[in-house]
């Protein structure tokens, strides 16, 4: 859905339009970090900006729902007091990726499903989005297995299209619209070349993923029926080491605990990420355990990630193709192993 | 937010990982991608690091016992009080006892070592955890006069065969668990050996049960059949190995069973193969045993051969460290013996104290042996097989000083306690189990009014009349290196340069490889038929970087609040025997005493075994009397 | 914006020792407009805050016939609920809620009600027992079955005494094991079955206990020919939120905190992890 007309700003003016945006909000882009790493990091200057990278393996969901968040804090006065710790700084998150573009979009929805979180919608509605289009996927994802990426028509403020000389700005939003307003001095039309030239980038992109591929429909058949042998999901399960990385990295998972710490002389309530993986973490305080084995918590991933059920419910499946838990799983239980194993029924580690 | 690339505190992997921080807090924890260790993946406890450093029960002032409670103070009063007591105690003969640990640094290690053995003029300096993975590093001095390095953790994944010896990596060493079903995944066969069909069994082509205490005898075997089948490499064996005839001459004698047999041939043919082996393999005859292992690598050809892989899984971030850094009664730094008179000669002229040749008390025997205690990041209770009897033990001390960042059983009994920087608020280094020296960088500032170690030692020192002082703990690094010669060129800038350094503390022209076999020690006799083993050398549910983080706690902590009482495994058809069940107590009995326990039935026990889970060895104290493999026979107690 | 996190806070107007371990605490809004504006149904549920310690759900046990207080009742098991039990009259809580889809009173207008009880399951049932008695002439025949360990760990026993006196309700009670003094029914809750007259046709069964009670109980209900949209139980799980979002309680895609606790006996059958 475009918002606005698409515009063409050359790449020696990109710093100058990035100095702009800073001069209107923290602007978190990729960043080289030590040992060759790119972080997701707010920048203090625009030379800090990494343009060369495939995709981070830190997700800028953590900008949204940080690991640990204080929400509340308890105060003895007379009597207690409570007070919401929001945060509304204006942040811009710059040049990222598609595929994270769309686990935001998910996120959006869980966290307005029936009740919202007032916390995450303060930080989104405080967030852009501009995006980088992949003019090459990476090594280890498969974002158009779940139309997520690598181009999109919507979800971001802006979408940049690197196109060598110059670079593509299509706005989707009056956000993204109104930004590029501001900078109009360094922006111009984009041309109906352009544009052409925009879509063949788009359709070599997806002509170029190679080796992962993620059939979700029918893996999602065979979950969302139950279908999946027991015995199947044990075998997965010899091959995870329960450090949770899958969903701590992951763009759509959201699972948190809340604890009372206290903080400088006031009780703050914290929200933390939490992991379905661990095996604490459907524990009761009788000592029973819904899900005392590694295959009964595979298998909950797997529903909450892949399931007609949750699909429906969120409106869209619930994984992006980044292929973030290739790199960080610990076993060989990242989301493409297990989609093949699942609807092959047969897993070899 | 900003992020620091530091090193996990919690096993020995020494995975790289960021902390990140928000405002001067650490939130959160990312792995690093490019990390030669971690490659972007990082343990559940990794994965928290950022929280127990954050927790409110952190140590963040100086505290001084005044009418039985510990009353605040400050820097100089508890400092005065502590040197003075010290050296009042040291001056009428008494004996003092120094704990370091295997979560402190190199850098406050190697000064605690130094105010022991200069300051102090004593030898009675250990670790808890030194008597469970000592023998490990020992055994490779014997064999190899130090530990080899050169082989990282990313080289297991490539070995065509993996012969893993320990209780269950995917638990205490994940990274290297990672590192084995990649391996295992690419074809590799992987033989696991031990009393316990863990996770890695289930991916093993061959598990060989291997009764508790009875780990040498599989070694033997194995290395025996390489001599019979003719599988060594006899030009090696005869001109780098001493030892050689005699062994030849013994395998002769040795039956060796089709499983040894089959995995030994394995690992003689494969090009590229790793042994990895832990605590397990350390509870009878470690020394021994290691030696022996070695021995089968030298004889095979592995030995030093680029891409095959012989690794001790110590168990936590900075055993090898503090072991390499002298922290043990009898080894000065560099894993080098006490009796090593040029050693001490070179460390009494950098140092300017004489340096005594006698080895002195270890940590179980400091126990009993010392009427004073200072133990940086250290806690017998829960590192010493002893179990919480060390309080009571500690408690009978004229005076003891606690440097640590979080409450222990020592502070708990402490006259003085010094609040230390925890991991994410000091630099220093650790060296991981690959013998890698690693950055760990201050992310946040200490809390309350904490302080470095490293300072705390010197400013101990100096009030004890020695001076040592440093600006920083770089300075103390170059300090090692000029000292230990496993370390030296060592230098901060180094390592900033390839994220870490792996050390070879094998003295160069060191001569031969000592060749020899395994004792072997039946442990269970017709009596008492019963191999009752205590489970790991480590429990992480008693460490406070696992307490005190919200999420790992919960997690760690669930099996206490099962078993408040402990438990004892055992399998089915043992069970069945004695006439239990599932959480019926049993009264197990040694030649040293006897104890009652619920038990838990496993089935990836076999008939024969049973096994306390370490962090409940202290119900079993008297049936193990001290040792961690004792033969027992179990019956069934009233009440079930 | 509403924030579904942010607690209310609540006096403690007064706590009552059910057991050696169990007290039952009746609490108000510490803002008065707030008390007034709060309702629930019967079956939802609390998150209850101990400042400094944390928060965990509490089943209602109070009926919204009652609105004076709002009253939980606890046992003493973990952190929290040590925590809560050093409190008393004027100690302030945090609240959230009610949460939960709580029982359908309606859905049991003129029907015979079978309540059975065990141990600290009473609670949630108590806030029903009383929204029906307190409408009594909507509601057919009511049987209230009731049955803890020892006498000792009954709760409620003033109520369990007005219970039986009352004409309009065939209340029974029983323990697994006596103690002096006890002259009543020994046995487990099953062993009262026979001593009433149970109508399986068109009665609303409402079962909480243990979970081992509950699966037994279910059992026999069904052999004796309820049906099973008329067993109605709750759920337990370990919960974070209450509001659906942290994903502790999920069963399937189904929320303990949003689709419970309140659970027939069908909807439980069809629940897959």
């Amino acid at each position: 859905m475009q918002v606005g007309t698409p515009r063409i700003i050359g790449r020696g003016k990109l710093n100058q339009w990035v100095a702009h945006l800073m001069s209107r909000a923290e602007v978190i882009a990729p960043t080289a970090g030590q040992t060759g790493d790119v972080l997701f990091l707010p920048i203090e200057s625009p030379e800090q900006v990494a343009w060369q990278f495939e995709n981070t393996l830190h997700p800028p969901k953590q900008f949204l729902l940080p690991q640990t968040e204080p929400i509340v804090a308890i105060r003895r006065n007379e009597g207690y007091e409570v007070e919401p710790i929001y945060d509304e700084r204006k942040r811009i998150i710059f040049a990222v990726r598609n595929c994270d573009v769309s686990g935001i979009k998910y996120l959006d929805q869980v966290q307005n499903y029936e009740l919202t979180d007032a916390y995450y919608a303060k930080r989104r509605q405080n967030t852009m989005l501009i995006s980088l289009a992949c003019n090459r996927p990476c090594e280890r994802c498969f974002c158009i297995c779940s139309g997520s990426g690598p181009f999109l028509e919507e979800g971001y403020d802006l979408q940049l299209t690197d196109m060598g000389g110059k670079f593509l700005a299509e706005p989707g939003t009056e956000q993204g619209e109104a930004v590029l307003a501001e900078a109009a001095g360094l922006f111009e039309p984009a041309s109906d070349r352009d544009t052409r030239r925009r879509h063949e980038l788009e359709e070599a992109a997806r002509a170029s993923f190679a080796d992962y591929t993620c059939h979700f429909a029918s893996a999602m058949r065979r979950i969302s029926t139950r279908k999946v042998d027991e015995s199947l999901w044990a075998s997965m399960g010899d091959w995870c080491l329960q450090c949770g990385g899958c969903n701590l990295i992951c763009p759509t998972c959201y699972c948190f605990s809340v604890k009372d710490r206290a903080v400088d002389g006031v009780v703050m309530r914290q929200r933390m990420w939490d992991s379905c993986q661990y095996a604490a973490f459907t524990l009761e305080a009788s000592g029973h355990n819904p899900r005392p084995d590694r295959k009964d918590r595979m298998k909950r991933r797997f529903f909450h990630k892949v399931s007609a059920q949750y699909t429906m419910r969120d409106g869209m499946v619930g994984c992006v193709g980044c292929g973030r838990c290739i790199t960080v799983c610990m076993g060989t239980t990242d989301m493409p192993a297990i989609a093949r194993g699942v609807r092959k029924g047969v897993w070899n580690g | 937010m900003r992020t620091v690339l530091t090193t996990c505190p919690f096993c020995a992997c020494g995975c790289g990982l960021y902390v990140q921080t928000e405002d001067g807090r650490p939130i959160g924890v990312m792995p690093s991608e490019n990390h030669p260790v971690s490659l972007g993946k990082i343990s559940d406890r990794g994965w928290h690091t950022h929280q127990a450093t954050a927790a409110t029960e952190r140590l963040g002032q100086p505290l001084v016992r005044r009418d039985g409670a510990l009353q605040p103070a400050s820097w100089d009063e508890a400092l005065d009080v502590a040197a003075e007591r010290i050296s009042a105690l040291k001056s009428t003969g008494k004996a003092l006892g120094l704990l370091g640990s295997a979560r402190a640094t190199n850098e406050e290690n190697f000064l605690l070592g130094k105010l022991a053995r200069a300051a102090l003029g004593t030898n009675n300096i250990d670790f808890s955890l030194r008597a469970a993975h000592g023998p490990l590093m020992s055994g490779l001095q014997k064999a190899l006069g130090g530990c080899p390095a050169g082989a990282t953790i990313p080289d297991i994944a490539k070995c065509q065969v993996i012969l893993l010896w320990e209780g269950n990596i995917a638990y205490s060493h994940p990274r290297a668990a990672v590192a084995v079903m990649m391996a295992v995944k690419a074809g590799a066969r992987l033989v696991t050996a031990g009393y316990k069909r863990t996770q890695m069994s289930q991916l093993a082509a061959l598990h060989i049960h291997v009764a508790p205490g009875a780990e040498g005898e599989l070694v033997d075997e194995m290395l025996a059949h390489i001599v019979r089948a003719g599988l060594q490499n006899e030009g090696f064996a005869r001109a780098r190995c001493a030892g050689y005839d005699a062994l030849v001459e013994w395998a002769s004698r040795v039956q060796i069973s089709q499983q040894a047999a089959q995995a030994a041939e394995w690992y003689a043919e494969a090009e590229r193969a790793a042994v990895m082996f832990g605590s397990t393999l350390a509870s009878a005859g470690g020394e021994s045993n290691t030696a022996a292992l070695v021995s089968l690598a030298a004889l095979t050809g592995h030995l030093g051969r680029p891409g095959s892989v012989l690794l001790p899984l110590v168990g936590r971030s900075n055993v090898r460290g503090a072991c390499d850094m002298g922290v043990g009664p009898d080894v000065l730094p560099g894993h080098v013996s006490i009796a090593d008179a040029e050693a001490r000669q070179r460390l009494e002229k950098a140092w300017g104290r004489p340096i005594s040749a006698e080895p002195g008390l270890d940590a179980q025997a400091m126990m009993t042996g010392a009427r004073a205690l200072i133990a940086l990041a250290d806690d017998p209770a829960t590192g010493l097989p002893a179990g919480k009897a060390a309080m009571d033990m500690m408690r009978q001390m004229d005076f003891v000083v606690a440097i640590d960042s979080f409450p222990t059983s020592v502070t708990e009994v402490a006259d003085v306690v010094l609040p230390a920087a925890s991991y994410a608020e000091t630099d220093g280094t650790y060296t991981n189990m690959e013998g890698r020296v690693q950055r760990l960088r201050a992310c946040v500032q200490p809390a309350g009014e904490a302080r470095p170690a490293y300072r705390i030692v010197c400013d101990l020192a100096a009030r004890l009349g020695y001076q040592m002082s440093y600006g920083s703990p770089a300075d103390v690094l170059n300090e090692i290196a000029s000292v230990t010669p496993a370390y030296s060129g060592l230098s901060y800038e180094k390592i900033e340069k390839s994220v870490g350094v792996l050390t070879n503390s094998i003295r160069n022209g060191r001569g031969k490889v000592q060749l020899q076999a395994a004792e072997v020690k039946r442990v269970t006799d017709e009596q008492y038929p019963l191999a009752l083993t205590i489970e790991g050398a480590f429990d992480w549910g008693s460490d406070p970087l696992v307490i005190y983080s919200p999420i790992l706690a919960r997690d760690y902590l669930s099996e206490r609040k099962l078993y408040p009482k402990g438990h004892v495994e055992m399998s089915r058809e043992d069970a069945d025997n004695v006439g239990v069940r599932q959480n019926w107590p049993v009264r197990i009995a040694s030649r040293k005493g006897e104890a009652t326990l619920p038990v838990v039935i496993r089935e990836d026990l076999q008939a024969g075994t049973m096994v306390v889970p370490f962090a409940f060895r202290d119900f079993a104290a008297d049936v193990f009397g001290g040792e961690r493999v004792v033969a027992v026979r179990a019956e069934r107690a009233e009440g079930g | 914006m509403d924030n579904i996190y942010l607690p209310q806070i609540a006096t403690i107007v007064s706590v009552r020792d059910e057991t050696p371990d169990t007290k039952t605490y009746a609490l108000k809004f510490r803002d008065e407009a707030q008390h007034d504006a709060f309702s629930h149904k019967p079956g939802q549920f609390l998150e209850v805050s101990v400042f400094g310690t944390g928060e965990a759900p509490f089943c209602l046990a109070s009926s919204p016939t009652r609105p004076e207080t709002v009253e939980i009742t606890a046992r003493r098991t973990g952190l929290l609920t040590n925590a809560l039990h050093i409190l008393g009259d004027g100690d302030e809580l945090g609240i959230r809620g009610p949460y939960g889809n709580g029982f359908s009173v309606e859905g049991a207008y003129g029907r015979d009600v079978l309540f059975i009880g065990g141990g600290i399951g009473l609670p949630p049932l108590r806030s029903l027992i009383w929204n029906m008695l307190d409408e009594r002439g909507k509601f057919g025949d009511v049987t209230i079955l009731y049955g803890a360990r020892t006498p000792t760990d009954l709760v409620y026993k003033d109520e369990l005494k007005e219970w039986e006196q009352r004409g309009d309700v065939n209340f029974r009670v029983t323990v697994d094991r006596a103690e002096p003094g006890w002259e009543g029914n020994v046995g487990m809750v099953p062993t009262l079955f026979d001593q009433c007259d149970m109508k399986p046709n068109g009665t609303m069964a409402y079962v909480c206990g243990p979970p081992i009670m509950i699966k037994f109980v279910i059992q026999d209900l069904l052999m004796r020919g309820f049906k099973e949209d008329s067993i109605i139980s709750t759920l337990e799980r370990m919960m974070q939120c209450g509001v659906g979002k942290c994903n502790h309680c999920a069963i399937g895609h189904k929320y303990v905190c949003r689709d419970g606790p309140v659970f027939t006996y069908s909807d439980i059958k069809d629940l897959v992890e």
